[in-house]
């Protein structure tokens, strides 16, 4: 071989290419989530015998009401923890992988993730918690001369039954104006964040007995392609009236 | 260094030394034979080229230029502490490797008297480390002034950021001459005059980004003009600075070892002393939550929560004063300190070993595995609650493998 200039200067050229080339670094790789939020309102209540009341409108009278007249609820002496529909307001964030800033949410839907912004274009109090579903037989009442209680239910206060009875009415449940969860897309390394409180008792609907003390918790309840987490910080408010919680959590 | 650096540096001395040695040499002609019996002088053995270039009247040159991709070593800054499975481990603002250059300008005097070298040296790394757990407050705020670090006073955080310049420049100019020569190899001793400065700046914030506060949203009532993005927890930060610049002598021993007329080994070592002055700057930032009317007295985290929490009407007059959120604030807290050392003594150790080909006349193509180190050039001064203060001494040291060529004229 009489010149190595050639070969010498293809050798160190590979040497170069091989340095600045070889990369084991794997790229990164984020994967996307569904989450999803529901947020449920419950106290402790004496519960109510809600009844229909009927007249036996017959002359003389023949012992079947004829009439309805309307609904009728009294106290019963039964405890329970029971749902109670309840407004709040509600402010769910999302901070991106590797940043520190915090961006409100969109739900798949469109339905932005905040009662309390300026251009949410929504009431700060919109969302509601569900109603108690939950009925019993309520304790037969007598009739009583010509008026009858039939159908007798035993109900909480936050049952629509009772709501009705009563003529309160309070809306449809919704958390954000979505329902039954606020759905939304996270993919892995992003910070959750959710804050509530509770609309104040002096701006809701007179329908829960103060006394004794209701107890009156927010509680929110999360779930990441399914299965419900376990956040940082607390997804239940205190029993203080307008009081709220704040929690986050990591994707995974 | 890892193992794809040593490989590298293996393929490129193969590379170089492989064409070199299988290249042939040009055999001597055979004289003819004579007719006759007559006694013929043996040639005199051809000149192979590959010796450097004579010296001119005035002198010669060599230009020689060398890259390197130093890892920085010795230097690496804890910026934190993380606690992982009930043990608190330190968690360290490294270094990436950079291509940097080395400049030797040799003067060859006339007549052999020697050799002027100019030799310089310039390794700048600039470095980011961003550690985020929003809402997990695992990491220890082990370098800020510890009064009321931390969101909640408890020195944690979720976050650390962190930006690191570390730059060293070495400046030498020495007087080289032959040590010794011989058939197995070749010295030459170098002495003369250094100039070092190497200057460090960390910069570390850290951060509440999820603190979880109980939310300051309606019906929480707040003042006109009340912005509940104050209520967000100032990030504590950190900076600390140092600069040490000197000067002094050194020598450097630098051995050549043949195994062809085209490929060598050649290996050295250098030392030197430098007595220079160093400045170190420290200053950090912290913060707590207090109250208007007594802004000096931390509210503690329950005491915090609680506000924010359950807010209370305001008291009535002639009643006792009832904490307000619109009364919250954020105290800043600052702790600096700045030291200048009349006399600092630093050392350089700079040792390599790799392969030399000559690839031309007077063209060299080298690869070496290079180690540098500098002793004690600078401080780190951190003030402590109390009189005293403390401080760190600094080093700093470079490996990597280096490829260059060198030119004489």
């Amino acid at each position: 071989m009489r010149n190595a200039w050639p070969i010498t200067a293809a050798a160190l050229s590979l040497a170069v290419v091989l340095a600045v080339g070889c990369d084991s670094t794997q790229p990164s790789h984020s994967s996307a989530h569904v989450a999803s939020l529901t947020i449920n309102a419950s106290a402790d209540v004496l519960l109510w015998d809600c009844y229909e009341v009927w007249t036996d409108q017959s002359n003389p009278p023949d012992g079947n009401p004829d009439r309805f007249e309307n609904s009728f609820c009294e106290l019963s002496t039964e405890p329970g923890q029971r749902s109670i529909p309840w407004n709040y307001s509600l402010r769910i964030t999302v901070i991106r992988a590797g940043t520190t800033t915090e961006e409100v949410v969109t739900s798949v839907s469109g339905v932005v993730g905040s009662s309390i912004q300026p251009d949410d274009r929504v009431d700060d109090f919109i969302s509601l918690t569900d109603y108690d579903i939950r009925v019993s037989a309520a304790a037969p009442k007598p009739p009583l001369d010509n008026i009858y209680y039939l159908n007798g239910q035993r109900v909480g206060p936050g049952s629509p039954v009772y709501l009705n009875a009563n003529t309160f009415s309070l809306g449809t449940p919704n958390i954000l104006t979505a329902s039954p969860a606020f759905v939304f897309d996270v993919t892995s390394g992003d910070t959750i964040v959710v804050r509530a409180r509770k609309q104040s008792l002096s701006q809701m609907a007179q329908f829960l007995p103060q006394d004794p003390d209701p107890n009156l918790l927010l509680v929110a309840t999360m779930s990441v392609d399914g299965s419900e987490v376990v956040p940082a910080g607390s997804s239940a408010s205190g029993k203080e009236d307008g009081s709220g919680f704040t929690f986050s959590f990591v994707v995974p | 260094m890892s193992v794809k650096t040593w490989w590298l540096v293996l393929l490129c001395g193969f590379g170089l030394a492989w064409p070199a040695l299988a290249q042939e040499e040009e055999a001597p002609k055979e004289p003819p034979a004579a007719e006759e019996k007559t006694t013929i002088a043996e040639p005199a053995p051809p000149k192979s080229g590959l010796e450097d270039p004579a010296l001119h009247k005035w002198g010669g040159w060599t230009l020689s230029l060398a890259g390197w991709s130093p890892t920085l070593v010795g230097a690496e800054e804890e910026v934190a502490t993380f606690e992982s499975v009930g043990v608190n481990q330190p968690l360290y603002q490294e270094s990436d490797a950079s291509i940097k250059e080395t400049v030797r300008i040799l003067y060859h005097i006339p007549h052999d008297a020697g050799t002027i070298v100019l030799h310089y040296d310039a390794m700048d790394h600039e470095d980011e480390l961003q550690n985020l757990l929003p809402g997990q407050f695992v990491f220890s705020e082990t370098r800020g002034f510890p009064v009321l670090l931390g969101a909640f006073d408890d020195g944690l955080a979720d976050g650390v950021v962190s930006t690191a310049t570390r730059r060293t420049r070495e400046f030498r100019l020495e007087y080289q001459k032959k040590a010794f020569d011989s058939r197995w190899a070749k010295g030459t001793w170098s002495a003369g005059y250094r100039q070092l400065s190497h200057s460090r700046l960390l910069g570390i914030t850290y951060y509440a980004i999820v603190p979880n506060l109980p939310p300051i949203i309606p019906p929480v009532d707040l003042p006109p003009g009340f912005d509940p993005d104050s209520l967000i927890p100032v990030p504590d930060g950190v900076s600390q600075t140092s600069n040490f610049s000197g000067h002094g002598l050194g020598a450097s021993l630098d051995v050549e070892f043949p195994v062809h007329p085209r490929v060598s080994i050649v290996s050295g070592l250098s030392i030197g002393l430098i007595r220079g002055t160093s400045e170190s700057k420290f200053s950090a930032t912290s913060s707590f939550y207090s109250l208007i009317p007594t802004p000096d007295v931390p509210l503690t985290k329950d005491e915090l929560f609680e506000l924010l929490s359950n807010p209370q009407p305001p008291a009535g007059d002639g009643e006792p004063y009832v904490p307000q959120i619109g009364d919250l604030l954020q105290t800043t807290l600052q702790a600096n300190l700045n030291s200048t050392t009349a006399s600092q003594m630093a050392q350089s150790y700079d040792a390599y070993i790799g392969v030399q080909v000559i690839a031309y006349k007077g063209l060299r193509v080298f690869a070496t595995i290079r180690d540098v180190s500098y002793i004690n050039v600078g401080e780190y001064i951190v003030p402590k609650p109390g009189p005293t203060n403390e401080k760190t001494a600094l080093n700093a040291g470079y490996e990597g493998y280096t490829v260059g060529i060198s030119y004489r004229f």
